[in-house]
């Protein structure tokens, strides 16, 4: 633990030596202006930023568009429960025939059709 | 640039034109900076400061109205606000006075303040450090930090390996720091003019 402690003050020492040597070098430019090297950075970087702005209110918008109405749910809500009580049925009747077993599950997808027409629409 | 093809860009900078931008940071950069070293004589701050504006600025990039003002103007009203907020920190900072050889003593551990980097005596003493070192030692540690170059490029520049950038660099780190805290207690002491006339 403690040669981990010292690794790691060893290289947070590092970093803030470089960082204050760094920030003392530059003051012995004579420049007015930003070095090239960070002006390309910055404008790099910020277009970037831009364009993640731009794509998330683009996601936005299209979130508005997806929105579903309250009708919408509502029919959703209820082909899930439909679907769910007709598995329960099924199960407690399963050992009864194959064919009502085939029924159940046509019920099953119909339900889950109206309920993708609904978001569609 | 003409009054309609000036309306027509400041819309394309509302709608965060991606041209518009790129070419609308890069002429404002260099006044952002000159801004901030006006107001506080320090690369790194000015530095930051422009960063903070630039990116506050594409943050805000659709509350920018056109009919408002210009991008310009619109800009400077950021940078005048983050140079409020930075006039604010320091007055809640604890003043900085004493000897500079005091906090390069510290320069592994401490941030250096940036009220002891604005001195006139600090950029001085580095200028004088810096020329008392190798040419090789100047040219990459100016490379580095005052280009902002990468390793790579200097090694190209240079035409050293990138593996002898890095070792020129860590040397010309440790030179640099020594002759910073041998000059600066010269100066404390008085003796800095007597040697360097």
């Amino acid at each position: 633990m403690k040669q981990m402690d010292n690794i790691l003050y060893y290289s947070n020492s590092v970093s803030r030596a470089d960082e204050n040597i760094s920030r003392l070098v530059k003051l012995a430019d004579n420049s007015s202006k930003p070095c090239r090297a960070f002006t390309e950075s910055l404008i790099n970087n910020a277009l970037g930023k831009l364009e993640q702005l731009k794509t998330a209110r683009k996601r936005e918008e299209l979130n508005i568009i997806m929105k579903v109405s309250w009708w919408e749910k509502a029919m959703g809500l209820a082909a899930m429960i439909a679907v769910v009580c007709l598995a329960g049925f099924s199960i407690l009747v399963s050992n009864l025939n194959s064919f009502f077993a085939v029924i159940v599950l046509t019920v099953m997808f119909i339900n889950r059709f109206i309920y993708l027409g609904g978001l569609i629409l | 640039m003409s009054n309609e093809l000036e309306q027509r860009s400041w819309v394309g900078f509302a709608r965060c034109d991606a041209d518009i931008w790129r070419e609308f940071i890069g002429r404002e950069i260099p006044l952002l900076y000159g801004m901030f070293m006006r107001r506080w004589p320090n690369p790194s701050l000015a530095e930051e400061l422009v960063q903070k504006t630039i990116f506050d600025a594409a943050r805000g990039c659709g509350s920018y109205d056109p009919l408002r003002g210009s991008p310009e103007e619109w800009i400077l009203g950021i940078a005048r606000n983050n140079i409020r907020l930075e006039a604010r920190k320091r007055a809640s900072r604890p003043s900085t006075n004493g000897d500079i050889s005091r906090y390069l003593e510290a320069i592994d551990t401490k941030p250096l303040p940036d009220e002891v980097l604005e001195r006139e005596e600090t950029a001085a003493l580095v200028r004088s450090a810096l020329s008392k070192l190798e040419s090789k030692e100047q040219t990459v540690l100016r490379a580095r930090y005052i280009e902002g170059l990468l390793a790579r490029d200097i090694a190209r520049v240079m035409r050293i390996t990138e593996k002898a950038v890095h070792s020129l660099l860590y040397r010309a780190r440790i030179s640099l720091r020594q002759e910073l805290k041998r000059t600066a207690s010269l100066y404390d002491k008085g003796q800095y003019y007597e040697t360097n006339g």
